[in-house]
């Protein structure tokens, strides 16, 4: 993507409002909203990772979510062990798995792998929900650690803590599409994604780089999965291997657009909140209501613009220069004839 | 060097080749002609580990081809230019021609892009453009092209002629032979412009609903009256 004059000064302006907004911003709801949309935004790029530049549409995302949970708190409840080692272990095992997923199913082509990821997502719930060691359908409670210390990250007294961790995440993520976009491993994707045909003739080794995006796709999903089991302190096959989470990474990224890096943050920006403040608000009444607007979006991108919000941001910013290229040389035919 | 023996290919149980041998020795064009749907293309792919062989081998220089998969059939100096050009669109020129020396190294890949880019001054002229701002014909350039960055033993183009207007046909003819001469790079065309690959090729097969009816020199097959009754409408 082209950088215009304005877009560094924004970008920055940007870094130090999500910075200073924990301050601005007192509210706990209004702190906890922005800790999900960030939270979402970093799932998002995870999945983009993926379903974005190698072009694999996965709907199991939540196995590696909730690996990551599962992972770090067992450690830490079973064997003291902190939740930060945690992390990088269920970064490792999500890895792992992913592999043993992807081996077999990037073999089928299109909808039968989105199609299998579902079904590889229910085995893990399942098994989850009957593996009596880790707390079967109960789940699994996280002891609270008083005294708000970043080595037990867990913060009672105020949410900041949790905020500017996922805020650093949100920064390694976004360092990582960056740097992807970049890297030749960007571009081998992105040929992958347009023809894999094409790829694999000029000697691309297609399934070999799909699997290593979503290794790292896997990796950053269970990091974020540690990160909400801390931030809620409780998990259950219900909550963190549900078919939900696994949609909602892929609604992110899709409705701010795929393959780019705006794009997941933009989504989770106009989703989260929108999820919340229906919750909120109607919660008791209409429960489940945002899941009606989730299907209603999905509907209006996929018939409208499937590239999500950043294309229509393009297709805006390219009609806007063509406008102002037809001034300059209206101008300059007019200096002609003058 | 690329020996096809006696292969048969199979869409479900259909057979879309059929006992199809052939031979490319090194340095030559050989030319493999036929209408639409002779299964010219559907032999491209089994070469090129795109569709799996039923029956039948496929060997370059001792290798057997039809054992590998497609990117290590890649690997072995052949290189695919399909039907319809395959080029990465939302990439530019630059990025699909470093895409096709994907198994080069840096120093070969340079060297390689300087020889494209005087074989095909437009793509330089291009080289930033999104591929698919460019026209049809820029496009096959930028496919042949892509092609010879991968710096194949055998190149292998699927109807690069198709959809262009007469002018472009002979440029891209010229090119072919152009690579063939000063490159010494051994061509495989199939093609459904049989008198304008006919001209090029120094050996040619005639294709016909997934078995070969015929083959010779390029000129001998132009002076074939079946040839001529069949494709050329004399």
């Amino acid at each position: 993507m082209r950088t215009s004059r304005w877009q560094i000064p924004a970008l920055l302006a940007l870094i130090l409002f999500l910075i200073a907004f924990p301050y601005l911003f007192t509210q706990p709801f209004l702190q906890r909203t922005m800790i999900l949309i960030i939270m979402w935004s970093v799932l998002g790029l995870a999945w983009n990772f993926l379903g974005g530049y190698a072009g694999q549409v996965s709907f199991g995302h939540a196995i590696f979510f909730g690996l990551g949970a599962y992972t770090s708190t067992y450690l830490f409840t079973e064997y003291g062990i902190s939740p930060w080692l945690g992390m990088i272990a269920g970064a490792v095992v999500a890895v792992i798995v992913s592999a043993i997923i992807g081996w077999p199913s990037f073999r089928l082509a299109g909808h039968y792998f989105a199609i299998a990821t579902i079904a590889a997502g229910e085995i893990f719930a399942i098994i989850f929900r009957n593996w009596k060691t880790v707390g079967g359908a109960v789940g699994i409670y996280i002891p609270i650690v008083r005294g708000d210390k970043l080595i037990d990250f867990q913060f009672h007294d105020s949410k900041i803590g949790y905020y500017y961790i996922i805020l650093a995440m949100l920064g390694l993520a976004a360092l990582t599409t960056y740097a992807l976009e970049r890297n030749r491993i960007g571009y081998y994707l992105k040929a992958i994604r347009e023809d894999p045909d094409a790829a694999r003739s000029l000697g691309i080794n297609v399934t070999l780089y799909k699997m290593y995006a979503m290794a790292l796709s896997a990796a950053f999903t269970a990091i974020v999965g540690t990160f909400y089991a801390q931030f809620v302190l409780y998990i259950s096959p219900n909550t963190v291997f549900a078919l939900n989470i696994s949609i909602q990474m892929a609604l992110v990224a899709i409705l701010g657009g795929t393959g780019t890096l705006a794009g997941p943050i933009i989504g989770a920006a106009v989703l989260i909140p929108m999820a919340e403040y229906t919750r909120v608000y109607l919660g008791g009444r209409a429960g489940g209501l945002h899941l009606v607007v989730y299907g209603l979006l999905i509907m209006i991108i996929s018939v409208y613009q499937p590239g999500g919000l950043m294309a229509i941001y393009k297709q805006w910013r390219q009609k806007e220069t063509a406008r102002k290229m037809q001034q300059v040389t209206d101008a300059a035919a007019a200096g002609k004839e003058g | 060097m690329l020996q096809v023996e006696a292969i048969e290919v199979r869409y479900d149980d259909v057979p879309a080749l059929r006992d199809v041998s052939l031979e490319v020795k090194e340095g030559e064009i050989v030319g493999v002609i036929g209408s639409n749907g002779a299964g010219k293309t559907t032999l491209l792919r089994a070469i090129s580990g795109m569709r799996p062989v039923a029956e039948g081998a496929i060997i370059l220089d001792g290798v057997p081809l039809h054992t590998l998969k497609s990117h290590e059939i890649a690997a072995h100096g052949v290189a695919h230019v399909p039907e319809g050009r395959g080029i990465f669109a939302y990439q530019t020129v630059l990025r699909n021609l470093y895409l096709g020396a994907f198994l080069r190294t840096k120093e070969e890949r340079d060297e390689m892009l300087d020889r494209v880019f005087e074989l095909f001054p437009r793509l330089y002229e291009r080289r930033n453009q999104q591929a698919g701002t460019l026209s049809g014909g820029e496009q096959h350039m930028l496919a042949i092209g892509r092609g010879l960055m991968a710096r194949p033993r055998i190149l292998m183009l699927d109807e690069p002629s198709l959809g262009l207007m007469p002018k472009l046909v002979d440029m891209i003819f010229e090119l072919v032979q152009r690579i063939n001469r000063e490159d010494g790079l051994t061509i495989l065309l199939v093609e459904q412009n049989v008198l304008e690959s006919l001209e090029v090729a120094d050996r040619a097969y005639v294709l016909e609903t997934g078995s070969l009816v015929l083959e010779g020199g390029g000129r001998e097959l132009l002076d074939d009256p079946q040839v001529q009754k069949a494709y050329l409408g004399m």
